[in-house]
């Protein structure tokens, strides 16, 4: 809500409207929202119990919250290595980057996760990923003027992504410190985002030159395709039992 | 650019094509009834010591029921014969798992596949696992996990435990999905509201396998014909 304010704020710069009124105005806009926001959650907390929107927050454990530095660490471990010295996160069994981003979110896994793609898919899919974060690096670098243009654009997108990812990993780590050290993350938590992933592959895809644009932009859509079809087709084949 | 387009799609919806194709004439264990399904994501070890057995009542066997499986949850490939004994009204039968434990289903895959004499008639019958070595110990895989559903618990000579064995019946040899299709989709929409059903699940299934890469198709040709403005 800050960053749409300060956002709406610096877009309008240049109006005839006076500085003190857009101000009063963004602040009166982020109120608003602020007491939807606090409504829906003391309306959500007193009706759905554990379900409620803010259940995962305040149901879980207490000390999550108090461990920043672990937090920072679980959080660094869910993307990278870990560095020397670094505590494991709580909780059995590895949940990171690749089982969150790759396997349950980009290409899916179904049946509350019993119904899975080959392994192999799995990888195939993380190189491509992987490859398709280098390429967006090189299109930023090389259409910075036009990165630098819709910047406005590129920051509301950026947070969309940001805020939602500290609010799960936040969530989650309180869930890891709780007495069962549970997993609370799953791809379909993504969901909201899949918007941004979309701008952002049309994005890369339309840096690149004729040809290869056209055969890269072909081949995601029926790579999606493909993914979307097997996906129900998996779990059709797994009533076989 | 066009033609880059087609070729591209059509190569990645043929691997996609002939992958589904492999996944409906794969030949897939023949599975009649699911007991207890096997841990999903995490195991619990049943250890079975001397002449202890882990017994499931409710356990569904009819004329077609050839094979019982359970999973090991024994953390090497080291693993003992065991004895399966079914029971039911005015009918029982015991029977040994496969005397090479190396061989698949013998146990060190991780699969007991255990061959029995099925029943004359459907019964309700309860199974019984044990271990079929003297004085080697039988650890079989349950689950605690609460996602795993059993119509009856798991109980260790009469006493009953928290993890559930997973144990499923089978028919025989394997067969494809493709062969029973019907049957599939069946099960799939065995909770469907009437007149849905099968039938009409199949329908659906057929629209979304050809709708959704056509609808893909469709989208690149005419970006790619806006774009060059044809």
């Amino acid at each position: 809500m800050l960053v749409a304010g300060a956002l709406a704020l610096w877009r309008g710069r240049g109006s005839p409207v006076p500085v003190r009124a857009r101000a009063l105005g963004a602040a009166a806009g982020i109120a608003l929202i602020a007491v939807a926001v606090v409504a829906a959650g003391a309306y959500s907390n007193a009706h759905a119990g554990d379900t409620s929107l803010t259940g995962e927050l305040t149901g879980s454990s207490e000390s999550g919250l108090n461990d920043l530095s672990g937090f920072v660490e679980y959080v660094w471990q869910f993307y990278f290595s870990p560095m020397t010295n670094m505590t494991p996160a709580p909780g059995e069994g590895l949940f990171g980057y690749r089982q969150l981003f790759v396997e349950q979110f980009l290409t899916g896994a179904f049946a509350s996760l019993e119904v899975k793609y080959p392994d192999a898919v799995y990888r195939l899919m993380q190189v491509l990923q992987g490859l398709g974060l280098v390429v967006l690096i090189g299109a930023v670098a090389r259409r910075w003027e036009v990165v630098r243009a819709h910047l406005a654009q590129v920051a509301v997108l950026a947070a969309f992504l940001l805020s939602l990812m500290a609010l799960l990993h936040l969530a989650a780590w309180q869930d890891l410190n709780g007495p069962e050290a549970a997993h609370l993350l799953a791809g379909r938590y993504l969901l909201p985002v899949v918007a941004v992933l979309g701008a952002t592959v049309a994005f890369v895809v339309d840096v690149l030159p004729g040809r290869v644009r056209a055969g890269l932009g072909a081949g995601i859509l029926a790579l999606a395709a493909a993914l979307s079809v097997g996906g129900v087709a998996l779990t059709v084949v797994r009533f076989d039992a | 650019m066009r033609r880059v387009a087609i070729v591209v799609m059509a190569a990645v919806l043929l691997v996609a094509a002939l992958a589904l194709g492999r996944l409906a004439v794969r030949d897939r264990p023949a599975l009649e009834f699911v007991a207890t399904p096997p841990p999903i994501l995490e195991a619990t070890p049943i250890e079975l010591r001397r002449g202890a057995a882990a017994c499931q009542q409710d356990v569904v066997l009819t004329p077609r029921s050839r094979v019982i499986r359970t999973w090991s949850g024994s953390p090497t490939p080291d693993v003992p014969r065991l004895r399966v004994t079914a029971r039911a009204d005015g009918w029982s039968t015991t029977a040994l798992s496969p005397e090479r434990t190396d061989l698949p289903g013998g146990g060190a895959d991780g699969v007991y596949d255990t061959r029995i004499e099925p029943p004359p008639r459907e019964v309700l019958a309860t199974v019984c696992v044990q271990s079929a070595e003297p004085g080697r110990a039988a650890i079989l895989a349950g689950s605690e996990e609460p996602r795993v559903k059993t119509r009856s618990p798991t109980r260790v000579d009469g006493r009953e435990i928290d993890a559930r064995m997973g144990l499923a019946v089978l028919t025989g040899g394997p067969r494809s999905p493709l062969s029973h299709a019907r049957e599939v989709l069946e099960r799939a929409a065995a909770f469907w509201p009437a007149p849905a059903g099968w039938l009409s699940l199949g329908l659906l299934l057929a629209v979304v396998a050809v709708g959704v890469p056509a609808a893909a198709v469709y989208a690149v040709l005419r970006s790619l014909r806006e774009e060059t403005g044809e």
